[in-house]
């Protein structure tokens, strides 16, 4: 043990004072420990010489004028670049410049080609792609209907998407020649081409994997979008340069650079401070702030994400609807939603956001503190006493304090827990939590209803699951609307889940930076486009 | 540093001159007796909070947010429209608890730890080193995170993680303190007229090693107190709504550029209590110290 | 001295064997397990079993705790359970930032500790003395958070100075590695005033003045040399202690460090990756601690003939370090 970590540590410690401007080498840099130089590990930390040379070359074609490199200040940094390991937010970001898509999901829900240029639904279990014959991979490569096979099957296999390609049959999915697909499903799926829209179903290149290995190519990725991953300093940021054998339009700026902030606050300075050109991930509250900075403006509107408490539905305490209702009347969602968020969030009126498919407008459930004690006595729940788990970050802590105040009014003792998903959680269902969702397509955001799905609900509701596997296979638009109006008349009435709050996806933009479009997930914005004059 | 350890130890017979000695010596010292005040003041905050402030610190008014000082208020309100003055004299309770109660517990364990390696030596010492390696090896802050993310954030389990990070700290100071007395003459009477050794090490060993553990505790104490803090900062301090500086300042972090006075009232709270438990120490250890005589 | 070192470094296993098993278990039988977090909600039973079959989760405690130990003797630390990528890769990337911050932190404790130490003792219990050790008590008093974001506040947003986070410049590292430094520089202050007072009363000093040397070079010539000694002891042993104790300044500032790392990977039960960077750390200060010993011995010669019982004085100055908080 010894004396290969003091050869290492001392290695270490030589990079440090050898190299001024800190070495935090990107990539393969350290799968030989420690490197054996500062100068070794800048050049790993550059990554492949091909794409070096292409850097070199998309600076010189920059038309003059535009300025090299966009800063960006992101929240958080992906884990993986494996193109069947999207999920997330923070690693979409770049996957969704790196990589492509068979099809593109749009602001307004609608699907349009990305690597497929059309496709035809031939039966209720088989879609026809046909892909662009004219796309190489960043490494010239050629693309073919090989690599989508490979890659759907991988993310079919890979353990963190199972779940979402559950209708995905790889045994019968085929290709009929070089550039055209059939992928076959077991049952009818509705969203399968929400799914083939990227997240976890990126296309990578099945030579290059096989040849990198799975683990190096997770962090030297090799794809078909505008970009290539040029630099990856690990916990501080990423590098892309345009990728110009790219098939589509090049994209305008040549180099993208992404900084990794946590702190909200900090993501803010670097814009004061001119370090960053756009920042994600900004609070409603701060953007007055941004405002208030010259040559900065805030882009913000509805956005997938909202708040919602959860009751187990497998618990005894709330069994009775009387329970659940009462605690839903002893709060006041609009004054709760305003003090959590600094009125900076607006109140559901539905079970989910309402840019969502087929919401329907509930209403805000009444605030009435008399008729929750009348109906907690009714129901023979008075001294009710339950746990409310939430998730680190003050902003739940907020949420959960206005909660337990508005419940201990009508005489509800809730003790607030405070944990990590992957500490306590699994200890078992908790009675009560307060959650975010995120998700923007309709299955995927009512999947916390599934019973196989196993969420802090703890569904059990046989009616509920049947509707939803019903949703899932039903094309038919009419039906399809009828049927989520359905759902959500039972769930706003079934009070185990009590969406209260929408935020906003708000982005903090240099009043330079052009080509800017809003996009409610961070994820889809279009990087590509985005270009500063000079 | 390790001569003045050698010198510290006092002749128990002498202990009531010396005691005077050292008093004399430490009330010379203004800033030192300026912390013992505060502490003083902080301990009565901590005792009587519902009747030195309101005592309910949950009152929220959320049509009254981020307000400033008033009469009603003095210290203004918080984010849920919360009295800050009251929140902050509670808040002394709970830190002064958590401080304390972990001290308490660390002490226990490393000075029985550090008597034991001290007075036996040999293999025992040994062992019971290694071990307080292993507990110093790890750095307190990340031990007390791993334990809190593990366990829940309870006040009983941040008890325990912010005490397992300072038994090491204890025993080290009592086990030197106690191998520079336990050959002395004195010793060696005691052992002669047979008296058994958990009573030597009680009666004659400890009392000599007193003085240096007391300097410990305030460290400790000043310390723990800045470890609750850091937890909370990563979101694993006290669960809500106990009032607690570190929360407090932690929750007012993402809005202190709008109300500076948020993170102005915890932050200067928290200050001056490690602050007083610091000239407090300092002080003492000063007065301790024979060098520093006259 | 060989002989010394040699066994120093044999009684380093046993802690360091100490440290796996303490994390380990901590890791190992905390509530929760790494499947639910890393194959989230979407998961099924089945995807867990495989989870937990591929890592070798189904072994009993001491089975993994030995195949743990073994692997790491090889320098293989596991692979993380969130990127994939070796552990020790993803250390090794991270360990030079640590060391260099914690490096410029000492530096910053070094030149405010010892002048304010200079200074306070030289003039004891003047008004300088006061004023300089209450504002670097006043220093180690706040939380190391607070501090860093009121000097961001100050230097990137009033004066727009310096940049608030990243670590690509030499301006970045101004602002953490102060935030750091300030906060080691009170212990150091505080032990150098006392050996310097120590050292002002010894007779050499009252000849050298009675010699009509000015009171500036008695101090720097002849107290100095002496008093020095027992501080930079303390500062090896506080540069140790840095080593793994700057995560919340790390996170403050967006240094990508060891630190940072290692509290992302405990908030989601990455074990491999905790388990790996304590190790790590441990072994740091360890090896610190043992060079700022041998040189200590290697100095002094008062030291030197004591080999045999040389952690008494480790111990007292361990006892007067502090740690980030």
């Amino acid at each position: 043990m010894k004396k290969q970590h003091v050869v290492s540590l001392f290695l270490a410690g030589a990079m440090v004072i050898s190299s001024l401007t800190g070495c935090g080498g990107g990539g393969t840099s350290s799968s030989q420990p420690a490197g054996t130089s500062a100068a070794a590990t800048q050049a790993a930390g550059q990554e492949s010489k091909a794409e070096e040379t292409k850097t070199a070359e998309s600076q010189a074609a920059t038309p003059a004028g535009i300025k090299d490199t966009l800063t960006l200040a992101a929240q958080s940094e992906p884990d993986t670049m494996d193109p069947c390991r999207g999920n997330g937010v923070s690693n979409n970001i770049i996957m969704n410049q790196v990589y492509d898509s068979l099809v593109q999901r749009n602001e307004d829900g609608s699907i349009t080609p990305r690597l497929a240029t059309e496709w035809e639904q031939i039966d209720d279990t088989h879609i026809r792609f046909k892909l662009r014959e004219d796309v190489v991979f960043s490494n010239g490569n050629p693309f073919t209907a090989d690599d989508v096979l490979y890659s759907l099957a991988r993310t079919k296999n890979d353990s963190t998407a199972l779940s979402t390609m559950s209708w995905y049959d790889p045994e019968t999915s085929y290709a009929e020649d070089d550039y055209t697909v059939v992928v076959s499903m077991y049952t009818p799926y509705a969203p399968a081409l929400y799914v083939l829209a990227g997240g976890r179903t990126w296309i990578g290149d099945k030579e290059t994997m096989e040849e990198m290995g799975e683990e190096n190519h997770a962090r030297n990725p090799v794809g078909t979008g505008a970009y290539v991953l040029s630099e990856w300093v690990s916990g501080s940021s990423m590098l892309l340069a345009r990728n110009d054998n790219y098939w589509g339009e090049p994209a305008k700026t040549p180099n993208i650079r992404i900084n990794f902030i946590a702190e909200e606050a900090n993501r803010i300075i670097a814009l004061e401070t001119g370090e960053a050109d756009l920042a994600y991930y900004i609070d409603g509250a701060d953007a007055s702030r941004i405002e208030a900075i010259d040559g900065y403006h805030v882009e913000r509107g509805p956005s997938y994400s909202y708040y919602l408490i959860c009751l187990a539905m497998d618990n005894e305490k709330f069994a009775d609807k009387r329970v659940r209702h009462a605690l839903a009347h002893a709060i006041d969602f609009e004054s709760l939603t305003s003090a959590a968020f600094d009125g900076e969030a607006t109140t559901l009126t539905g079970v989910y956001p309402y840019i969502a498919e087929g919401f329907k407008e509930e209403g805000v459930w009444e605030y009435n503190p008399d008729k929750a004690k009348a109906l907690l006595e009714e129901a023979g729940a008075t001294g009710l006493s339950f746990e409310l788990h939430i998730l680190p970050g003050t902003a739940y802590q907020r949420m959960a304090e206005i909660i337990q105040g508005y419940w201990a009014a009508v005489g509800v003792t809730v003790n607030i827990e405070q944990s990590a998903l992957a500490t306590r959680e699994a200890q078992g269902p908790w009675d009560a939590s307060i959650r975010v969702a995120t998700a923007d397509e309709i299955s995927n955001i009512l999947i916390i209803y599934e019973k196989t799905f196993g969420s802090r609900l703890a569904p059990n509701d046989d009616w509920l699951d049947g509707k939803l596997q019903e949703l899932k296979q039903l094309y038919d638009t009419d039906e399809r609307a009828a049927m989520l109006e359905e759902i959500q008349d039972y769930l706003y009435d079934l009070k185990y889940s009590m969406p209260f709050a929408e935020t906003d996806s708000v982005y903090g933009v240099s009043d330079a930076l052009k080509g800017f479009t809003f996009q409610a997930q961070y994820n889809r914005a279009n990087i590509a486009e985005w270009y500063i004059e000079q | 540093m390790e001569k003045e350890k050698q010198s510290t130890p006092v002749i128990h017979k002498k202990k009531n001159s010396q005691f005077r000695n050292i008093l004399r010596r430490f009330m010379k010292n203004q800033t030192a007796v300026f912390g013992l005040v505060i502490i003083f003041l902080l301990v009565i905050f901590a005792l009587f909070p519902s009747q030195l402030s309101h005592a309910d610190y949950t009152v929220q008014d959320l049509a009254n947010r981020y307000s400033g000082p008033s009469a009603e208020h003095w210290l203004g309100t918080d984010e849920l429209g919360r009295d800050m003055y009251t929140r902050i004299v509670w808040g002394c309770r709970t830190s002064l608890t958590i401080g304390l109660a972990s001290v308490a517990i660390a002490c226990a364990i490393g000075v029985t730890l550090g008597t034991l390696a001290g007075y036996f030596g040999g293999v025992l010492d040994n062992v019971l080193m290694r071990i307080v390696d292993i507990l110093m090896a790890v750095p307190n802050l990340l031990l007390g995170i791993s334990i809190v993310a593990a366990l829940g954030n309870s006040i009983t389990v941040l008890v325990f993680a912010i005490a397992l990070g300072n038994i090491a700290a204890f025993s080290r100071v009592t086990r030197s303190s106690v191998i520079t007395v336990r050959d002395t003459e004195y010793v060696e009477a005691a052992r002669a007229t047979g008296a058994s050794d958990g009573r030597i090490m009680w009666k004659y060993v400890l009392p000599n090693a007193l003085a240096p553990i007391i300097v410990q505790v305030t460290t400790s104490l000043a310390g723990s107190i800045l470890n609750i803090s850091g937890l909370s900062f990563v979101g694993l301090g006290v669960p809500a709504p106990t009032p607690e500086w570190g929360s407090m300042l932690s929750n007012a972090r993402t809005i202190m550029r709008d109300y500076p006075l948020q993170i102005m009232f915890p932050g200067i709270a928290i200050m001056l209590t490690v602050f007083a438990f610091n000239l407090f120490g300092d002080g003492l250890r000063d007065a301790l110290d024979p060098r520093l005589k006259n | 001295m060989i002989k010394y070192i040699g066994k120093r470094i044999l009684m380093l296993i046993p802690v360091l064997l100490g440290v796996v098993l303490l994390v380990f278990s901590m890791m190992y039988f905390s509530p929760g397990s790494a499947e639910d977090y890393i194959l989230g909600d979407m998961a099924t039973e089945e995807d867990k079993e495989a989870f937990r079959e591929e890592n070798g989760l189904n072994a009993p405690f001491i089975v993994q705790y030995f195949n743990y130990v073994k692997d790491a003797v090889r320098g293989d630390l596991g692979i993380s359970y969130t990127t994939k990528q070796p552990v020790a890769d993803e250390i090794f990337e991270r360990f030079p930032t640590t060391f260099k911050l914690a490096l410029l932190s000492t530096l910053w404790s070094i030149v405010i500790g010892i002048t304010i130490g200079i200074i306070s003792a030289v003039r004891q219990y003047s008004i300088l003395d006061h004023v300089t050790r209450l504002v670097a008590m006043l220093g180690v008093s706040v939380p190391t958070f607070w501090e860093g974001l009121m000097l961001i506040i100050l230097f990137s947003v009033q004066f727009a100075l310096l940049p608030s986070s990243g670590f690509t410049t030499w301006k970045h590292w101004i602002l953490p590695s102060f935030t750091i430094g300030t906060h080691s520089a009170a212990t150091v202050m505080r032990m150098m005033r006392s050996s310097m007072l120590e050292a002002i009363r010894q007779d050499y000093i009252t000849t050298a003045k009675a010699k009509g040397q000015t009171n500036f070079i008695v101090v720097t010539k002849h107290a100095l040399r002496n008093a020095i000694i027992p501080v930079m002891t303390l500062v090896g042993v506080n540069f140790g202690r840095l080593l793994g104790g700057s995560a919340i300044t790390e996170i403050v500032f967006s240094i990508p460090g060891l630190g940072n790392l290692i509290i992302a990977g405990i908030k989601v039960k990455n074990a491999p990756l905790v388990q790996g960077g304590i190790l790590v750390i441990a072994l740091a200060m360890a090896l610190c601690n043992l060079i700022v010993d041998v040189l200590y011995a290697y100095v002094d010669p008062r030291i030197r003939s004591q080999y045999v019982k040389p952690r008494v004085k480790l111990a007292a100055a361990k006892s007067a370090t502090t740690e980030e908080k």
